[in-house]
C-alpha cells in the first residue's frame, strides 16, 4: 500500500503540494487526474526524491519514502515513466531495455571482471526477455535501432516495455497514452492490464476521462495541490465540483 | 627510422591517455577538462619515485596510478554533484590547481625546471632502453588498456554508463546510484591517465609542468572528439591524428616561430569543422 499524508511542497513561495492526502490500494490502477498544473507529474517527482519536501509523508509498504534517493526508492520497487517519453536517443532499443533491467547481485567492476560467466549468463536471460517482448510488439527489427530513430508512438511502447524488464511492484504512468493513435492505445492499454494481472499496483496520470473510466478500479482528483476527491469513476463523477470542474459533465 | 619510432611511442601513450578520457567523457558523459592533471601526477610519481628515490619502474608507476585514483576519488566528491556545464568549469579550474602546484610545489617537483635523468624503463632486470623495446612497452600497456575498457564498456556495467551518459534521471529511477557510478568512472580513467603519464616520462627521459597544463587536457579532448566519443577504436585514431597533425605542418613550411601558434589553431579548426559537419567524429557513436 502507499500511502500519502500531508506532503507539501513549495517552491518559490508557490504551494505545489498541499497537504496532499490519499492510499493507492494494492494490485490496482488508480487514475490520478486533474487540470494542468495540479500537481499530478511533480507528485511523481517528489516521491521519487527529485524535490525536498516542506513536509508530509509518503510511505510504502510501511518504509518511508521522503528523503530517500531516487535509486534507493527504484530499489524498493517502484518506477516512473515520464510525461516527455524519455528513450535514450543516442543508445539501442535493446540497451534501453537492458538499462531498466535489474541485476541479482549489484553490477559492479569486479563482478565485470571476477564474476564474469554469471553475469553474463544473467545478461543473456535478459536480452532474451527483451527480444522476446519487442517481438511480442512486433518491433523486433528495431532491436538494434537508436532511441532517437524510433517514431512517437514507439518510444512510447518502449517506455512501457521497460516496466516489464524492470519488474517492479509500483508503476506510476505519467500519461503514456498523450499522442498516440487509437491502434497504439489498444496495445499500452493491453499491456498496463497485463501488468495489474501479474500483481503490480499502477498509478496512472492520465486527461483521457473515457480511459481512464475503462481502466481504473480507483479515481484520486487533484487540484492546486491537494486531493478534493476519491474514489470508483462513478463515486468521483457523481460529485458535481469534480464533474463540472474536468468531466466536463 | 627512429622518428617513425618516436612517433609511435608518442601515438600509443596518447592512445591510452585518449582511451581514458574516453571511458570518463565519451561512454559516461563526464566531460573533464582535468585529465592532464592525472596524466602529470602519473608522470610526476614516476620520475620523483625512480629519479630522487630510487624506486623501480613497475612501482613507481604503481604508486602513480593509485595516487592518481585517490586524488580523482576525493576530488570527484565535490566535483560530481554539480551539473554538467559547472562541471566542465570547476575542472578546468582544477586543472590550472594542478598546474600550480606541478609549478610552484618546488620541493619536490623542482618547478619550471622540471625533473632530467628519468631513466628508461627497467622490468625484472629487462631494460626497455632503446626505442624499439620502448615501442613493445607501451603497446602492451595500449593493448592492456584498451582490453580492460573495452571489457567494461561491453558488459552490463558500460550499459549502466551509457544510461547516465544519455540521461543521469532516467538512470536513478531505474534504479542506479549514478554518483557512485561517476565516481567509480572518474577514479578509473585517472588511473589510466596516470599510466600514460608514467610511460611519457620514461620516455622523454624529463618533464615540466608546462606538459601537463590546461591545454594538454584540451588537446586530448579534442583527440577524443575527433576519434569519435563513445568508441574505443575512435580513441586510437583520434590520437593518431593529434601527433601527426603538428608533423604535418612542419612538412607544409610554416617558419618555426609562428609554428606553435599554427598547431593551435588548426586543432582549433578541426573541432570547429567537426561540430559542424561530424559531430560523432571519426567513428564516434556519441554527440555532444
Amino acid at each position: 500500500m502507499l500511502q500519502v499524508r500531508d506532503l507539501d511542497l513549495h517552491i518559490g513561495g508557490l504551494k505545489i503540494l498541499n497537504h496532499l492526502t490519499f492510499d493507492v490500494p494494492d494490485q490496482s490502477i488508480t487514475g490520478l487526474i486533474g487540470p494542468n498544473g495540479a500537481g499530478k507529474s511533480m507528485f511523481f517527482n517528489t516521491l521519487f526524491g527529485l524535490f525536498q519536501v516542506n513536509g508530509g509523508s509518503i510511505r510504502f509498504n510501511d518504509v518511508e519514502l521522503v528523503g530517500k534517493k531516487p535509486h534507493e526508492i527504484s530499489h524498493l520497487g517502484i518506477i516512473r515513466t515520464f510525461q516527455d517519453a524519455r528513450l535514450l536517443p543516442q543508445i539501442t532499443v535493446l540497451e534501453n531495455l537492458l538499462a531498466a533491467t535489474r541485476y541479482a547481485e549489484p553490477t559492479t567492476l569486479s563482478r565485470v571482471f571476477f564474476h564474469k560467466k554469471a553475469l553474463y549468463q544473467e545478461y543473456l536471460s535478459h536480452v532474451k526477455r527483451a527480444q522476446s517482448l519487442l517481438k511480442r510488439v512486433g518491433l523486433e527489427s528495431k532491436i538494434h535501432a537508436m532511441g532517437k530513430d524510433l517514431s512517437y508512438g514507439q518510444t512510447k511502447l518502449i517506455e512501457i516495455l521497460k516496466l516489464f524488464m524492470a519488474d517492479n511492484q509500483v508503476i506510476l504512468l505519467d500519461e503514456p497514452f498523450s499522442g498516440l493513435f487509437p491502434e497504439m492505445i489498444k496495445i499500452i492499454t493491453e499491456l498496463i492490464l497485463e501488468l495489474v494481472k501479474s500483481g503490480r499496483t499502477i498509478m496512472l496520470v492520465e486527461h483521457n476521462m473515457k480511459l481512464i473510466s475503462e481502466v481504473c478500479n480507483h479515481v484520486i482528483v487533484m487540484d492546486a495541490g491537494t486531493t478534493i476527491a476519491s474514489g470508483t469513476f462513478s463515486q468521483i463523477r457523481s460529485k458535481s465540483a469534480v464533474a463540472e470542474a474536468y468531466l466536463g459533465d | 627510422m627512429d622518428y617513425i619510432l618516436h612517433l609511435a611511442i608518442t601515438m600509443s601513450i596518447w592512445g591510452i591517455l585518449t582511451l581514458s578520457l574516453n571511458y570518463v567523457a565519451g561512454f559516461t558523459g563526464i566531460i573533464s577538462l582535468s585529465h592532464a592533471t592525472f596524466y602529470g601526477i602519473g608522470a610526476y610519481s614516476t620520475a620523483i619515485l625512480t629519479v630522487k628515490y630510487g624506486f623501480s619502474f613497475l612501482l613507481s608507476v604503481a604508486i602513480g596510478m593509485f595516487l592518481a585514483a585517490v586524488i580523482a576519488y576525493i576530488v570527484s566528491i565535490p566535483l560530481l554533484k554539480l551539473q554538467e556545464d559547472a562541471f566542465i568549469l570547476v575542472s578546468f579550474g582544477f586543472a590550472i590547481i594542478g598546474y600550480h602546484v606541478l609549478l610552484n610545489w618546488q620541493s619536490i617537483t623542482n618547478g619550471a625546471l622540471g625533473i632530467k635523468g628519468i631513466k628508461a624503463p627497467v622490468i625484472f632486470g629487462f631494460s626497455f632502453s632503446g626505442k624499439p623495446l620502448f615501442l613493445c612497452l607501451v603497446l602492451v600497456a595500449l593493448i592492456c588498456t584498451y582490453f580492460i575498457l573495452h571489457r567494461i564498456v561491453k558488459s552490463p556495467y558500460g550499459t549502466i554508463m551509457k544510461n547516465i551518459r544519455e540521461n543521469s534521471i532516467v538512470a536513478s529511477v531505474n534504479g542506479h546510484d549514478v554518483t557512485a557510478y561517476k565516481r567509480s568512472v572518474y577514479t578509473v580513467g585517472a588511473l589510466f591517465a596516470a599510466l600514460a603519464g608514467s610511460l611519457m616520462a620514461t620516455f622523454l627521459m624529463f618533464i615540466e609542468p608546462k606538459s601537463f597544463e590546461l591545454m594538454i587536457s584540451v588537446f586530448i579532448l579534442i583527440a577524443l572528439i575527433l576519434g569519435g566519443m563513445g568508441n574505443l577504436k575512435g580513441s586510437i585514431l583520434g590520437a593518431v591524428f593529434i601527433i601527426l597533425i603538428p608533423e604535418i605542418l612542419r612538412f607544409v613550411g610554416f617558419p618555426n616561430t609562428i609554428i606553435g601558434e599554427m598547431q593551435q589553431i588548426t586543432y582549433g579548426l578541426i573541432l570547429v569543422l567537426l561540430m559542424i559537419l561530424r559531430p560523432q567524429g571519426l567513428l564516434g557513436e556519441y554527440k555532444i
